[in-house]
């Protein structure tokens, strides 16, 4: 099977093409915004930090901003930065071409003078590049240029009993095919990371597998915080979920049964196809964003509760395995993986029907998230501003 | 009621029914190509989980063939499990590496 997607001058391959305005900080985001609503075909992402941070701050917010302008859903990328923020417009820059040798302008809002000569400057550069973008033609790519990344939020008992599982098949089927497909999620590992690191390619993977799961624990007792008082969330439990170990056995279940290549900080951009696993934290946008800033084309995102959240960059497909919430929350979620529960459907029967849905996707299908035009973005921070 | 419920290995000590359940209705499930039935001794709401053994405090409560959690209070078969009678444990990861 094949796919029609847009072939990118560093050799990836988009599921859609459309020119992003990135601001390097809080302090560009709203000019983005401005110059993005007056572009069809530009989309923005919203950034709420990038100043005033630690180091460790600034480089998560360097690879994430950086890794959507590389994402292969983006043609080109129109960047404004303040000029006087922590993440500075060169170093976003550098960290941008490093990734991708894609279009990119760049508007700095001290030099330029001002919001209104910024705006006027970068509205016309991304006329341009949207049109430049629009004579891309599509052509066919085997299903190994396609990058997964697989996701859950509001989990309730049916996620790791069906939606999990039927996901997991998808995600085996796309790495048989020479693909790739990321999980992330490190405090779903939890209680799990046994099971999972069995599926590690080599010794050392396995270590950073339980190594990732150790450090976030530690890294919430050194600010005397604990893990299992946020998780399983009020929902996850009204769902049937008890423990930290109930949710995290039935996560990872999304993440398929295939070896483990590689293990990827936040945002980070593999160096290798297949099975992936990334350190992000159990907050569901978090993570999104930082598989799409890893180059993740499409997001298959399970739900028992029923929730919106999309993604600006990549499609996301929202699937259930709870009857009920299929019903109740119809134009949030695209597809139903209750029948394994009912026993219509085997899991991989379910599998087959998800993994044509995903590409019907790649191909251009509208998910119901897109159709909203849904542009959540969050992201993970090591400590308070400063 | 027969309600139909989801035991996913042999030696898990819960099952998963997939409808509301009330007190006194039979929770029937597969094991190992055989029916078990239990009466349920609460109401349980849809894809929660019903004990199929008596558990006791302390003791570690097993599904998807894993440890989920122990109980903090004892239960009997029938009895509904959830964040209310089970805690999750702290990991060991220095022995797993």
């Amino acid at each position: 099977m094949n796919f029609f997607g847009y072939e990118r001058p560093d050799g990836r391959v988009g599921i859609r093409n459309k020119v992003l305005i990135l601001p390097t900080c809080a302090c560009s985001q709203e000019t983005c915004r401005i110059v993005s609503e007056q572009v069809e075909g530009t989309c923005y992402v919203g950034n709420t930090a990038g100043c005033s941070e630690v180091e460790e701050n600034l480089k998560i917010c360097t690879e994430m901003y950086s890794g959507f302008a590389a994402n292969p859903n983006i043609f080109g990328t129109v960047m404004i930065g303040l000029g006087c923020e922590g993440c500075t417009p060169e170093s976003m820059k550098e960290a941008i071409l490093k990734k991708t040798n894609k279009p990119l302008e760049v508007f700095v809002i001290q030099e330029e003078g001002g919001t209104v000569n910024t705006i006027q400057k970068a509205v016309k550069a991304a006329r341009k590049m949207v049109q430049d973008a629009s004579l891309v033609q599509k052509k066919e790519f085997p299903l190994s240029e396609l990058f997964l990344g697989v996701e859950c939020g509001g989990s309730d008992a049916t996620s790791g009993l069906a939606a999990n599982p039927v996901v997991g098949n998808v995600s085996d089927r796309l790495v048989d095919e020479g693909g790739s497909a990321v999980m992330s999620e490190t405090t779903e590992f939890i209680g799990a990371e046994h099971i999972l690191a069995k599926r590690a390619a080599t010794p050392e993977i396995k270590k950073q597998i339980i190594g990732i799961c150790k450090d976030l624990e530690d890294h919430l007792a050194n600010v005397k915080q604990n893990l299992r008082t946020g998780q399983p969330t009020p929902g996850n439990k009204e769902g049937g979920i008890s423990t930290i170990e109930e949710k995290s056995l039935g996560c990872i279940y999304k993440g398929g049964s295939r070896p483990i290549v590689e293990v990827l900080d936040y945002a980070q951009m593999p160096t290798k196809k297949g099975a992936l696993i990334m350190d992000s934290p159990g907050f569901d946008v978090a993570s999104v964003t930082a598989m799409v800033a890893g180059g993740a084309q499409v997001i298959i995102f399970t739900t028992g509760r029923g929730t919106p959240t999309g993604n600006i960059i990549a499609p996301v497909i929202k699937v259930t395995g709870n009857s009920k919430t299929f019903q109740r929350m119809k134009d949030n979620i695209d597809f139903d993986a209750s029948v394994v529960l009912s026993g219509q459907q085997t899991i991989d029967q379910c599998g087959q029907a998800l993994f044509e849905e995903m590409v019907a996707v790649a191909n251009g299908k509208v998910t119901k998230a897109e159709s909203f035009g849904f542009n959540e973005c969050s992201m993970q921070r090591i400590c308070k501003f400063i | 009621m027969r309600i139909r419920a989801i035991l996913l290995q042999p030696v898990d000590k819960v099952v998963t029914v997939v409808d509301d359940v009330k007190k006194g209705d039979t929770v029937f499930f597969q094991r190992e190509g055989q029916e078990v039935a239990v009466t349920a001794r609460e109401d349980v709401p849809a894809f929660h989980k019903v004990a199929v053994t008596a558990l006791k405090e302390g003791e570690d409560v097993v599904k998807y063939g894993q440890v989920i959690g122990a109980m903090t209070a004892d239960a009997q078969q029938g009895d509904w499990i959830s964040h209310k009678n089970v805690r999750s444990l702290p990991r060991n990861y220095d022995e797993e590496c």
